[in-house]
């Protein structure tokens, strides 16, 4: 029982802080992102097994992560509402080439980071040839090129 | 599902109001974890300055923690006075408290310990009489949530004194 319950209440936790942290925050956007998650797992590692390290503790913590992970996304396909809760929403920050400077202040998002995408993406050079960019749920940036006629 | 509409020549799921109060909730959500935190280095969640607390009677004096964290080995002070012709000191621990912790270690060393009357006593010996004693006693909370202990000396009743175990 008590397996469970720390499987949930990690899940939770984490769903939750997440969320609070923002898109930004885990987008992976530099390697110190990546060692950041990396390090947040083993935080939580012990948390989750406890002083129990059979197969069977880690068996049975796997399986309530998943299960509570499976159980959420039926809910969230049920109900719109939970899953923009839960998930966000994508965010249009640049506009037929124009940046729009105060939701990019606020979803802490710099035209450097539309650009370093645009790059990455479409290998585009200038923010004029950027149709729309999207800030995603994920905190990734997707392009839309603007298609030269 | 999501409410995809048409911006510009974008379908979208985009909901600007939504998004403004996710907004406002998430600086509301940093000014927890930084009360949090500030919570934490006072020593809220456990060890800490505001955690320290002193319980004793008569020639028994306890210093230990207010908060304790589930399964994680602690420990807590017990000071003795002893009266002027006493060589050995009994410090013991009832079986109710022995519920809630494990114990891990003594120190220094006992010169005995025995079980009976419902009690757990430890026997010290002093090297001169009437020495004022300090024993450490390293315990594990076995379970998450309020943890009455108690502490005896001798033949008087138990000290009390209450801690919280986080989980």
């Amino acid at each position: 029982m008590e397996t469970v319950l720390r499987g949930v209440a990690i899940y939770v936790v984490l769903l939750v802080v997440f969320r609070i942290a923002g898109k930004r925050t885990l987008s992976q956007a530099t390697t110190f992102d990546f060692v950041l998650l990396l390090i947040i797992g083993e935080a939580t590692q012990q948390a989750l097994l406890g002083e129990d390290f059979s197969v069977t503790n880690a068996i049975l913590i796997i399986i309530t992560l998943i299960g509570v992970d499976i159980a959420l996304a039926k809910l969230k396909g049920r109900s719109a509402t939970l899953e923009q809760l839960i998930d966000g929403v994508p965010l249009v920050i640049v506009e037929d080439g124009r940046p729009l400077k105060d939701r990019m202040v606020r979803a802490r998002v710099d035209e450097d980071d539309v650009l370093t995408a645009a790059r990455e993406t479409q290998g585009l050079e200038r923010m004029e040839q950027i149709k729309y960019a999207v800030l995603e749920r994920s905190g990734g940036i997707s392009i839309i090129p603007r298609r030269t006629p | 599902m999501a409410n995809v509409h048409r911006i510009g020549d974008l379908e979208i799921a985009e909901d600007l109001p939504f998004q403004e109060r996710t907004w406002q909730v998430q600086r509301a959500g940093w000014a927890v974890f930084a009360l949090i935190l500030v919570a934490a280095a006072l020593g809220l969640f456990g060890p800490g300055p505001l955690s320290s607390a002193v319980a004793e009677r008569g020639a028994l004096r306890v210093e230990y923690n207010r908060f304790e964290r589930f399964e994680t080995e602690t420990s807590f002070d017990v000071f003795v006075r002893p009266a002027a012709s006493d060589t050995t000191v009994e410090v013991w621990l009832p079986h109710d408290y022995l519920q809630h912790v494990k114990v891990t270690g003594v120190s220094p060393q006992p010169r005995e310990v025995h079980d009976g009357g419902g009690r757990l006593t430890y026997v010290f010996t002093l090297r001169q009489p009437a020495d004022p004693a300090w024993i450490t006693f390293r315990v594990t909370p076995l379970r998450p949530g309020l943890l009455p202990a108690q502490v005896g000396l001798g033949d008087e009743p138990a000290l009390q004194f209450t801690q919280f175990v986080y989980p």
